[in-house]
């Protein structure tokens, strides 16, 4: 009797070790595929910053570098202009006020025969 | 580990050993998502290195692209400026131009001006040289009262030679001045004031541009 108790033991011992080890085999399974999961996701989402982000990333970048230079070019287009207009201005006031001795000095080209008659 | 399991459980409560089955799976595993973890933060990591590296490449040759073109545009830039300051340079220079024949417009109105008819006649006269000369004067200056036969002997005495000299006149000048030629105008000495003023234009060029550069200076 006591002989066929030991058996029945092994037995229920047996089987509940047996739906342990089904229970962790179900485990590791369950952690392999979400580590799949995971590396999958990872995957996709290196794929996503070498397809798209970067993409983005660069394009704004690059618009940022030629913000800079349209800004940059209408600065110094803007002095340039200033420095002209400057320029330009001191080149009138210069003539404006030699104007008579520019003038006279043409006329005595052009009269060179007889200026003192101007 | 089945078999380690089934040995240690001869010897212990099956829960015990279902226990640390469990527990051991559940650490195994717990191991493999921190290995998952692990491997996709690298994976993660290498796509931003790499991510980086070809972002960093990119935007070398843009900034490249941008130097070039933003030299390219200076270089546009300061060209527009020195073509508006040549611009206003020719305005100044024909505005004094202008200005000048303005002047000579109304020089030919003053009593100065028939003396210096007579020097242009002289000297188209002297260019030409003996023989049958035709002077051409402005029909507006008929009313200047030319002495030929004056002006034939000062030629003659500048050339040293006869001439015969005939007027016409002619619409041939707005500021002033004749024109001289042979009877058969095969030589023909243009000596009115535009046409002066075009012979000498380089020097009057000269003159105005050596203003304009004192007042670049300054």
């Amino acid at each position: 009797m006591a002989r066929k108790l030991d058996t029945e033991d092994f037995k229920s011992t047996l089987l509940t070790i047996l739906e342990a080890e089904k229970e962790a085999e179900a485990i590791i399974e369950n952690a392999k595929k979400h580590a799949e999961e995971i590396i999958n996701k990872a995957k996709k989402d290196a794929e996503e910053i070498m397809n798209k982000e970067i993409k983005i990333e660069i394009h704004k970048r690059i618009e940022n570098l030629r913000r800079d230079l349209e800004n940059r070019l209408r600065e110094y287009e803007r002095e340039e202009q200033e420095k002209a207009s400057a320029f330009i201005n001191k080149i009138s006031k210069t003539i404006e006020s030699n104007k008579e001795s520019i003038i006279n000095q043409i006329i005595e080209v052009v009269f060179k025969h007889d200026k003192q008659n101007y | 580990m089945t078999n380690k399991t089934i040995k240690k459980g001869i010897f212990g409560s099956s829960e015990n050993i279902s226990s640390k089955i469990i527990l051991e799976a559940e650490k195994e595993a717990e191991a493999i998502i921190e290995n998952a973890k692990k491997h996709a933060e690298e994976i993660i990591n290498k796509a931003k290195k790499d991510a980086e590296e070809i972002m960093n490449k990119e935007i070398k040759i843009a900034h490249e692209k941008i130097k070039m073109e933003e030299r390219r545009r200076l270089a546009e830039i300061s060209l527009k400026m020195k073509e508006i300051i040549l611009r206003e340079r020719e305005t100044i220079f024909n505005e004094v131009l202008n200005e000048v024949k303005r002047r000579l417009r109304e020089f030919k109105k003053t009593d100065r001006y028939p003396s210096i008819l007579q020097e242009l006649i002289l000297e188209g006269c002297e260019a030409i040289g003996s023989g049958d000369l035709i002077i051409k004067i402005d029909s507006k200056d008929k009313e200047i009262d030319i002495n030929i036969e004056k002006l034939k002997r000062i030629i003659e005495e500048r050339i040293g030679d006869k001439v015969n000299i005939s007027i016409v006149f002619d619409n041939i000048s707005e500021f002033g001045g004749v024109i001289v030629s042979t009877a058969d105008g095969s030589i023909v000495y243009n000596n009115t004031l535009e046409a002066i003023l075009e012979r000498n234009f380089d020097d009057i060029r000269r003159i105005i541009t050596k203003s304009i550069l004192e007042g670049e200076r300054l």
